[in-house]
């Protein structure tokens, strides 16, 4: 089988193992949902930093001027995912994987973090914008920095190897 | 440079997507429309394309109607014109690609209208098991959060160079190099 294709089979595999967890009712209480409060304090410690006094309380972020509840979706996890399988179906050696993972959770937990904190900014100020900002933008843009950053890494990989 | 590329090919379709959104969904609602039919059940549906959104009205049976966020569906194309803006390989990749695309589109919209009746209460206790009452509604999950973009990424490493997903031929040494005494 071709090396690309090999990557593909290898790449869905993953994808699917690694995703199929997140429909589960244990995983979403005990993974999912802490996660997007994590987000939602530090977002909330954020936008108090610019002087925008939001309540925190669980994944909801409120204020009188709009409010956000960080749903499945918009906690970064599905995409960290689908960086991760890509990173392991792709021949490397287990510290370049290593290395990748872990960067790539950072920067796109960090690119989340600026699009949660942008969305809340959007609702308030300018709410006719937030759909097109809230899907077509910004999850474009995360899923983008996703699929940049491990095609950069397999260049790298491929040319060290 | 890529960035820039990027940004530029993303603004583009970013345009395109926005400005043919009520076009494209008319030709998406006529695609899928032969879909469903296959789907007694859902009454032979008619998909009109309104605004952003597609409306679905049953014609033959007694059955609700429903509305699908149908922009909500295409929007991967903005991913894909900025990772092909960034790095092109031909007219023919590319095309292939959005074609591909269009084709997961309208089975995207055809798996949204299943999952939309898949949970409207008492009607879909009638008609759908519990089972397929689940896997409509995780397939639209999955595919709205991962699926459509995975299917764009897939698509643009396919039609990448040849030297993409594979290692690289050691190099040879110069040689005037190998030629010296060890």
């Amino acid at each position: 089988m071709n090396r690309r294709w090999l990557f593909l089979v290898r790449f869905a595999v993953l994808l699917l193992v690694f995703e199929l967890p997140l429909l589960l009712d244990s995983v979403d209480r005990h993974v999912v949902r802490p996660l997007s409060a994590g987000i939602a304090t530090t977002a909330g410690m954020v936008l108090d930093g610019i002087h925008q006094h939001v309540r925190v309380s669980g994944t909801i972020m409120s204020s009188p001027c709009f409010s956000v509840d960080i749903q499945n979706g918009c906690n970064g996890l599905e995409t960290v995912l689908f960086l991760i399988a890509a990173v392991l179906a792709f021949p490397a050696s287990a510290l370049q994987r290593i290395l990748a993972t872990v960067v790539g959770i950072v920067l796109i937990q960090a690119i989340n973090l600026i699009r949660v904190v942008t969305l809340y900014l959007v609702g308030c100020h300018r709410p006719q914008w937030f759909a097109s900002f809230h899907l077509a933008i910004w999850q474009t843009i995360v899923f983008a920095t996703a699929v940049i950053f491990f095609a950069a890494w397999s260049r790298r990989a491929v040319a060290r190897a | 440079m890529p960035a820039l590329r990027f940004l530029g090919g993303a603004a583009l379709a970013f345009f395109v997507w926005w400005t043919a959104t009520l076009f494209y969904d008319g030709l998406l609602g006529f695609s899928a429309e032969r879909l469903l039919s296959f789907d007694k059940r859902l009454c032979g549906p008619h998909l009109i394309a309104d605004d952003r959104k597609i409306e679905v009205h049953p014609r033959l049976c007694v059955a609700p109607t429903g509305t699908i966020p149908a922009d909500q569906l295409t929007y991967n194309i903005i991913l894909l014109g900025g990772l092909f803006a960034m790095r092109w390989r031909s007219v023919a990749a590319f095309l292939t690609s959005l074609f591909v695309v269009a084709v997961t589109h309208v089975l995207s919209l055809a798996v949204s209208v299943e999952s939309a009746y898949a949970r409207v209460g008492a009607w879909s206790e009638r008609h759908y098991s519990s089972l397929e009452q689940d896997i409509w509604v995780s397939t639209e999950f999955w595919w709205r959060l991962v699926g459509m973009f995975a299917i764009v990424f897939v698509c643009w490493w396919l039609t990448q160079a040849p030297e993409q997903g594979r290692r690289r031929e050691p190099r040879r040494r110069p040689a005037s190099r190998s030629s010296l005494p060890s």
